[in-house]
């Protein structure tokens, strides 16, 4: 059976400044599609709920947006990073990294090695 | 730094009210006209693409609404809803709003005016800038039984060179001098005083210098004259300084205008040089120094005392003769100048505490009945799926509103009473002291009444969120009982504090009442009172006694001729003008007085009709008859307490006594009067007696008549003007002085206590009001909210009456009950105040009976009414209502 997993609270304003920052500026659409992508069919993600993450990264001034044509000539909103942005994917990333280890220690450790 | 970012960032959206919303909408429909594209090229039909890309999105409504609440903040917009709903519930229940704001908006009002009374009759700094160090310095002498005496000069200057607790010492005595030339003749009050009292005070002249330490000697006429008479005599002339001013006669110069208000010491209007001579400044027995001493910074009180008594100690030791038994005592000079200011203060504070508790109760009351009430209606919302968060939320708002409407009324009523709290402030003080609106007042009352107000919703709210299903399962209100009982139980409560409350300061109130009230020993009324103080200088006639009892005899006879006038009398000092004036005595026949032990009796001199002026009653024998002067035997008259105290076999009429100086004649007791409160009503009466003034004792000049007293009909102040005349007829150069009525210079005296009297009627009245105003509402509210359970009992075939007074009955069960703990509360309360009521016992009952009677009837109009009109209506819409 097929399980598809909830988005972590935090972990979609990660992803959505890695992506940001893999491929450049771009709208809410191809941010959503890449999630989708990569993560494959093991995330569920309502992609509306991108927006009010957009929303909050842009207050906090770590991207920026601007109305611009898509691919398919359609009026669009493409998001970039900014320089803080930038600064904050690094310390979200090193904190995340950080995380993971301890957790990963923490499934490694077997009895013994507590004794 | 990120979060106070988009902190501002959402306030300034929600001031300017701008939404990302359209733009949202037009992200999203782009997005998902992107998605049903996709999903078209995967070969999905238009329809199906289109469903697909929005169950992909999610709910746009929902992803809007968060958006919403991640734009602006929630809480604040949530706060004009939960405000515009307040008002709305609040306009349901009028009556319950109306008490919740006047409640507070008195309490509140009655606050800021005590405090604002408060502060500035006692917590206001003096005029003086070194005023937290300034402390008196007074002589004890315990044996004698004088307590705060003013010193000897000897003693202040040994104190001022053998301490090392003072930075400072200073000294002044009191005068009367009578500025001649340039006007009317006036006399006024002097303070001679050493040339760094004022610095020592901190006070610098208005214009001109203060003395030099050079000037502080004898023959220097230099003066300090005060802002009124400067304005009064010249004008306020800006050259005054270096002019010439005649006192007594003589010409003084007039350095400088002291500042406006300053009168220190006492009532002083003029200061000139202390100036000893070398042999007054040895003198030890003469005690007439005003001491004051600045205390060095960081020296307490304490240390203070500690080395003034080592001090006396060691001048006790050093001049037996003249300091044995002599102590000293120091009192700050703020305490000393406001009298009683820490009784005062106390009494006060417990005051403005009693009003802010009746205002809690009564809010707390209120606002927890009504939380009670709405336990069905919350408990349904709770149900629907009203979050508990948003529901207190509402709570909080209600409170907000409510202390919002009662800081306003508050401040209001405060700004109201302010004219009226100015009359309390006493007239000794009103120079300085200003009542007014002061913003920290408002700001505390305000802050500390709202945060009551919050508490007390915030707990009646919660307790009814708590427990919805409880609540509901509850079913119809009227038929459950734990509400009522909450309902009882704060009704009976306030009724007791109530009541402890009433009855204490009912009798603090009637402390001072009492003492303003006291029996003086004479009749203050229809008295016109004035000084004529003849000079004893070598130029005068008035050096040679006779001349003196002809000038008074003549102006006894004239004024006495006046028409209106009923008596006149003249004595050495009026009561209530000077606590001093005392002579020592020897008793004949009594044993020899041990040593350091002394009889030390009260002594005026007066003419025989100064008895029935004053109507100072005659208990037995005679006073003092014309035919008495001359050099007849010395008659005396002495007061109960002399006789009780010398003669306590009740036989003093006849017996004789000297004064306590070889070679004076034996003077006969001719006649008992009552006994006279001669200082202040708090001291009692001591042994006393008078002399006739016609009769040559060889008494000191101090004792001379110069206060006359004249009883008339009618207002004693209209006759100010033929009674001066009449003097002036005698003499032209004669200088009369503080003319007032008798009643006027007691009232001055008795102004403190009157004040305290009338704000403990304050207290009272508010408390009173307050309560009642709680208790009515309490009530009345809890009787309206049974108006279905009145209908079903008349739909039962209930009389009207029986309903009615069965409302009536039960609340004045508890009310008994209130009533049983509220005494035994009193009783208590009675204890702990024990020492604060000055002998009064008897008030007790008269004072309690008010107001409980007022209580009885507020509540059993709290009941009657809405029961009468919950019971005037159709039964049938009292089961549907509400």
């Amino acid at each position: 059976m097929k399980t598809r997993k909830d988005v972590q609270p935090g972990t979609l304003a990660l992803m959505v400044l890695k992506t940001l920052d893999v491929l450049g500026p771009q709208h809410g659409y191809g941010i959503a599609r890449r999630i989708e992508q990569i993560s494959g069919d093991k995330l569920f993600v309502n992609q509306g709920t991108l927006y009010p993450v957009l929303l909050r990264l842009e207050q906090e001034g770590a991207v920026e947006s601007d109305w611009g044509p898509s691919e398919n000539n359609r009026r669009a909103r493409f998001y970039r990073l900014t320089r803080a942005g930038h600064k904050l994917l690094d310390a979200e990333k090193r904190d995340w990294e950080q995380t993971a280890a301890i957790i990963a220690r923490f499934f490694e450790v077997k009895a013994e090695d507590l004794a | 730094m990120r979060a106070l970012k988009r902190l501002l960032t959402r306030i300034r959206n929600l001031a300017v009210g701008r939404r990302g919303d359209d733009r949202l909408r037009e992200e999203m429909d782009q997005h998902l006209a992107m998605q049903t594209e996709e999903n078209v090229r995967l070969g999905m039909a238009p329809e199906e693409a289109r469903r697909q890309a929005h169950l992909k999105f999610g709910t746009v409504m929902a992803v809007r609404e968060e958006l919403h609440a991640e734009e602006v903040l929630p809480v604040l917009e949530n706060l004009s809803l939960d405000i515009r709903h307040t008002l709305r519930q609040l306009k349901r229940s009028p009556g319950f709003t109306a008490t919740v704001i006047v409640t507070l908006g008195l309490g509140i009002g009655a606050n800021i005016a005590v405090y604002s009374l408060v502060d500035a009759v006692l917590l206001r700094p003096l005029q003086f800038r070194n005023e937290k160090r300034l402390v008196q310095v007074f002589e004890e002498r315990p044996a004698l039984g004088l307590t705060k005496d003013t010193p000897a000069p000897a003693n202040y200057f040994d104190w001022k060179r053998r301490n090392h607790v003072f930075s400072d010492m200073a000294a002044a005595k009191g005068d009367i001098f009578t500025i001649t030339g340039n006007g009317r003749p006036e006399e006024v009050d002097v303070a001679p005083i050493t040339s760094n009292l004022l610095s020592l005070l901190g006070v610098q002249p208005l214009l001109g210098r203060s003395f030099t330490a050079d000037e502080d000697k004898p023959g220097s006429a230099v003066v300090l004259i005060s802002a009124a008479i400067w304005q009064q005599r010249y004008g306020s002339d800006p050259n005054i300084v270096g002019k010439t001013i005649h006192l007594n006669g003589v010409a003084y110069r007039i350095l400088g205008v002291m500042p406006f208000g300053f009168t220190f010491p006492d009532r002083s209007a003029l200061w000139v040089p202390l100036a000893l001579t070398t042999a007054e400044q040895a003198e030890r027995d003469s005690h007439y120094l005003q001491v004051f001493g600045l205390l060095r910074p960081g020296v307490t009180l304490q240390s203070a005392r500690r080395e003034m008594t080592d001090i006396s100690l060691q001048l006790e030791h050093e001049y037996p003769a003249t300091n044995r038994g002599l102590s000293t005592s120091i009192v700050p000079l703020r305490e000393q100048l406001l009298g009683g200011s820490r009784l005062a203060t106390f009494v006060l504070a417990s005051g403005v505490a009693i009003i802010l508790l009746i205002t809690f109760a009564n809010v707390a009351g209120l606002m927890i009945a009504r939380a009670a009430n709405r336990q069905r209606e919350v408990a349904v919302r709770v149900a629907l799926g009203a979050s508990r968060m948003r529901l207190l939320r509402q709570g909080l708002a209600e409170s907000l509103v409510l202390s919002v409407g009662g800081s306003v009324l508050g401040v209001g009523f405060a700004l109201g009473s302010m004219p009226v709290i100015r009359h309390f402030v006493p007239e000794t003080i009103a120079v300085w002291a200003h009542p007014e609106m002061n913003w920290t007042v408002i700001l505390f009352s305000v802050l500390l009444c709202a945060t009551a107000t919050l508490a007390f919703g915030f707990f009646g709210h919660s307790a009814a969120a708590g427990r919805p299903q409880e609540a509901l399962s509850q079913g119809r209100r009227g038929s459950t009982d734990t509400r009522q009982k909450l309902r009882s139980t704060l009704v009976t409560g306030e009724i007791a504090l109530t009541i402890v409350i009433l009855t204490s300061t009912g009798l603090l109130g009637g402390t001072f009442w009492k003492l303003a009230h006291t029996d003086l020993g004479f009749s203050p009324d229809s008295i016109l009172t004035m000084r004529t103080e003849l000079p004893v200088s070598s130029q005068t006639p008035y050096r040679e006694f006779s001349a003196r009892v002809s000038f008074y005899k003549r102006v006894l006879d004239g004024v006495e001729h006046l028409p209106g006038v009923k008596s006149a009398g003249y004595t050495t000092f009026l009561p209530f003008t000077n606590s001093g004036g005392s002579t020592t005595v020897l008793i004949q026949g009594a044993p020899a007085l041990p040593i350091g032990k002394v009889n030390d009796v009260g002594m005026r001199v007066v003419s025989p009709n100064y008895f029935q002026t004053l109507e100072i009653p005659l208990v037995k024998g005679r006073t003092f008859a014309e035919a008495d002067g001359g050099d007849k035997v010395p008659l005396v008259v002495i007061n109960q307490k002399m006789a009780r105290q010398y003669w306590p076999n009740g036989d003093a009429i006849g017996r004789q006594f000297r004064f306590d100086d070889p070679g004076t004649p034996w003077m006969t007791v001719i006649g008992i009067v009552g006994n006279v409160h001669q200082a202040d009503v708090e001291t009692p009466s001591r042994a006393e007696m008078y002399l006739s003034y016609e009769q040559n004792l060889g008494i000191p000049g101090y004792f001379k008549p110069r206060d006359l007293a004249i009883r008339v009909a009618g207002d004693p102040v209209n006759y100010a003007d033929a009674v001066q005349r009449a003097i002036w007829s005698i003499d032209p150069e004669e200088p009369v002085s503080e003319v007032q009525s008798m009643q006027h210079l007691v009232n001055t005296r008795m102004e403190n206590y009157v004040l305290e009297a009338k704000l403990f009627a304050f207290f009272s009245c508010a408390a009173l009001l307050l309560s009642t105003l709680g208790i009515y509402g309490l009530i009345s509210y809890s009787v309206t909210r049974r108006t279905q359970e009145i209908g079903i009992r008349m739909a039962l075939g209930a009389q009207r009456e029986q309903v009615l007074s069965s409302f009536v009955a039960a609340a004045f069960r508890l009310f008994l009950v209130g009533l049983i703990l509220g005494s035994v509360g009193s009783v208590a309360a009675t204890r702990l105040l024990g020492n604060m009521l000055y002998g009064i016992s008897g008030v007790g009952w008269g004072v309690g009976a008010l107001p409980i009677v007022v209580l009885a009837a507020s509540i059993a109009i709290a009941a009657y009414i809405p029961a009468r009109r919950a019971s005037a209506v159709d039964p049938v819409q009292a089961l549907r209502s509400e």
